[in-house]
């Protein structure tokens, strides 16, 4: 199903959270929408979902508005920040909701019912905690149950609210992983919320950033990365060095900017004040003319250099990105 | 470092056992000491005393009376007092905060004054009790002005027991539900009413104890014919009026251990619904 989202504002009591959203999903996209907290993301997803109405705009599913439906009629699977699993229904019953919650003429037999949330269960691979209840369940279970709770009706749009936020690095990192395969097998609309740059970049095929209720920038997790087209967008999605040079400022990632030894026309000194391994990288720290600056390179370039703490190196950018 | 950690332990161990003993030794003075002192009343007693005060036919009326429309009074309550937490607890609405403070009246109000007031509203000629009277229907001095006085004492305990309780409701719950294709009724059929129950019972509970002892109120709305709109307290009342301990102590006793059994069966049914 695509969606398409039109000229969208919202406030709450006074304070203006989306300030004209448009924006159009496609179908079977999977899409991060991204910011930090109180960009209005969350509210944006919300209004999609049609839990809460726009103050002005609207939101098209597959051309038709979705304002006045309720989710329960546009087929949107909505999984909650927390979960917001019944606490009183084992992980079946949970799952099997929306399958029982269907008018008598729609409804699966119990049989069918079955069927489908053991296929369910066996997707997001626990069949073995049918029975129990969420509070028995760690939060990276209850993420999993809640989204197969969603499947049971067979959404055609799936919206997720932060839905790592509340897990550990580990399990986070298993079911972002876990996240991409589904949606590879199942092709689903897919759209999340979150306001972590790199779980953005790892999942989604297209990233909206979102900031004080207005786009920022909508791309693919490289042309973000690699092409913002403005600061603020360079500064969100990863480290940047806002570096003066011949009257420019340039913003440069630390893996963009080399360090030479001897001056040339178009580098400007430095003194290294730090040094330190990051992984794959080797990290510097350096001052160039009271400005902090980090740059990053690999640990074969620092093996050729000669770099030591206290020693002036020479700056020189690899690329020019400035903003007008 | 570990020596601390055990001397906090023990420090901490002996702060429970003085909870432990003030708490009991206040329920031992407060609730247990009286109970018990009836209990050691009752033993000395011959059993045909027993017999003779609970036979009478008076007293199974009044037991049936008392119980029967405690019962149903909480009952009533229950049914209706739901709804009205559900407004206060999700609806704006202006006069919102009086009534909220309204509602603990009943707590407060002498319950003698409770019973002036409903029987001067329910009487032959009150606002009420007129109209009624001319549709045949007979309140006050009837077993009708029990059961009216009852629901009026203890209508606060369902109210303030659920209001809490919904207000504790995650309303993300309730979204999931309208997200999964649940209808509105369906949803407070299966996600809403279990999360309330257990509180629905409590409030349900208290209000059927204080019906049980519920006596200022009563007495002047109800007629006390003996046998026909006489609660238990009042014919313990009139037990020892007539000097009657003996079977003050018997009707005190036998309504002490109905109610004790009654309030167990309503904790053992809550706590099977929250485990």
């Amino acid at each position: 199903m695509s969606i398409i989202i039109n000229n969208v504002h919202k406030s709450y009591s006074g304070s203006h959270v989306l300030k004209g959203i448009n924006l159009t999903v496609n179908t079977g996209e999977l899409l991060a929408l991204l910011g930090p907290s109180g960009c209005g993301k969350t509210t944006l997803l919300r209004i999609i979902a049609g839990l809460e109405p726009p103050d002005e705009g609207e939101v098209l599913c597959n051309g038709l508005p979705a304002a006045g439906s309720s989710p329960q009629e546009s087929r949107i699977g909505f999984v909650f920040q927390h979960y917001a699993l019944f606490r009183h229904m084992s992980v079946f019953e949970n799952i099997a909701f929306g399958l029982r919650a269907k008018p008598r003429a729609q409804r699966p037999s119990e049989a069918q019912i079955r069927e489908k949330v053991e296929k369910l269960l066996e997707l997001i691979q626990l069949e073995w905690i049918a029975k129990r209840l969420p509070s028995e369940l760690s939060g990276g279970q209850r993420q999993r149950v809640a989204l197969a709770r969603v499947l049971a009706v067979d959404p055609s749009v799936l919206l997720l609210d932060e839905p790592f936020g509340a897990l550990d690095a580990k399990v986070r990192q298993e079911l972002r992983h876990w996240l991409r395969e589904r949606h590879a097998d199942l092709g689903v609309t897919t759209i999340f919320v979150t306001h972590d740059q790199e779980e953005a970049m790892e999942v989604s095929d297209r990233i909206v950033l979102i900031h004080d209720g207005k786009i920022e920038q909508t791309g693919s997790p490289d042309d973000l990365y690699n092409h913002p087209v403005n600061p603020f967008v360079c500064d969100f999605l990863g480290l940047v060095n806002m570096l003066p040079l011949h009257g420019k400022t340039l913003y440069l990632r630390p893996h963009e900017i080399a360090l030479e030894s001897a001056p040339l026309p178009e580098t400007c000194p430095a003194t290294i004040t730090a040094i330190r391994t990051a992984g794959p990288m080797v990290q510097l720290e350096l001052r160039a003319d009271g400005h902090p600056v980090t740059v990053a390179m690999t640990h074969e370039q620092f093996a050729k250099g000669d770099f030591a703490i206290g020693k002036t190196a020479h700056l020189r950018p690899l690329l020019e990105r400035e903003f007008g | 470092m570990s020596r601390s950690l055990a001397n906090s332990n023990a420090s901490s161990q002996s702060a429970h056992r003085l909870a432990m003993g003030l708490g009991l030794t206040y329920m031992s003075l407060l609730v247990l000491m009286p109970i018990a002192g009836l209990l050691l009343r009752s033993i000395q007693l011959p059993p045909g005393e027993y017999l003779r005060v609970l036979q009478a036919p008076e007293t199974m009326a009044a037991f049936r009376l008392s119980f029967g429309h405690a019962f149903l009074a909480a009952l009533f309550n229950t049914v209706t007092g739901v709804p009205v937490a559900w407004v206060l607890a999700r609806y704006a609405f202006p006069g919102k905060r009086l009534l909220d403070v309204w509602i603990d009246l009943p707590f407060a109000l002498p319950t003698a004054v409770a019973g002036i007031a409903l029987c001067t509203l329910y009487g032959p000629h009150g606002f009420l009790g007129a109209p009624l009277a001319k549709l045949g229907l007979k309140v006050a001095y009837t077993h009708w002005g029990v059961f009216i006085a009852m629901s009026f004492v203890s209508i606060p305990f369902v109210i303030r027991t659920v209001q809490p309780a919904l207000l504790n409701l995650d309303p993300s719950q309730e979204e999931a539900a309208a997200c999964l294709g649940a209808s509105r009724l369906y949803c407070l059929r299966r996600v809403i009413l279990p999360e309330l129950l257990p509180s629905i019972l409590t409030g349900f509970s208290m209000a059927f104890a204080r019906d049980i002892g519920e006596y200022g109120s009563i007495i002047f709305i109800a007629g006390n014919i003996p046998g026909e709109t006489e609660i238990l307290p009042l014919r313990i009342v009139h037990a020892l009026e007539c000097y009657d301990y003996a079977g003050a102590t018997v009707l005190a006793i036998a309504m002490m251990v109905a109610s004790f059994l009654l309030l167990l069966l309503i904790n053992l049914l809550q706590k099977r619904q929250t485990s």
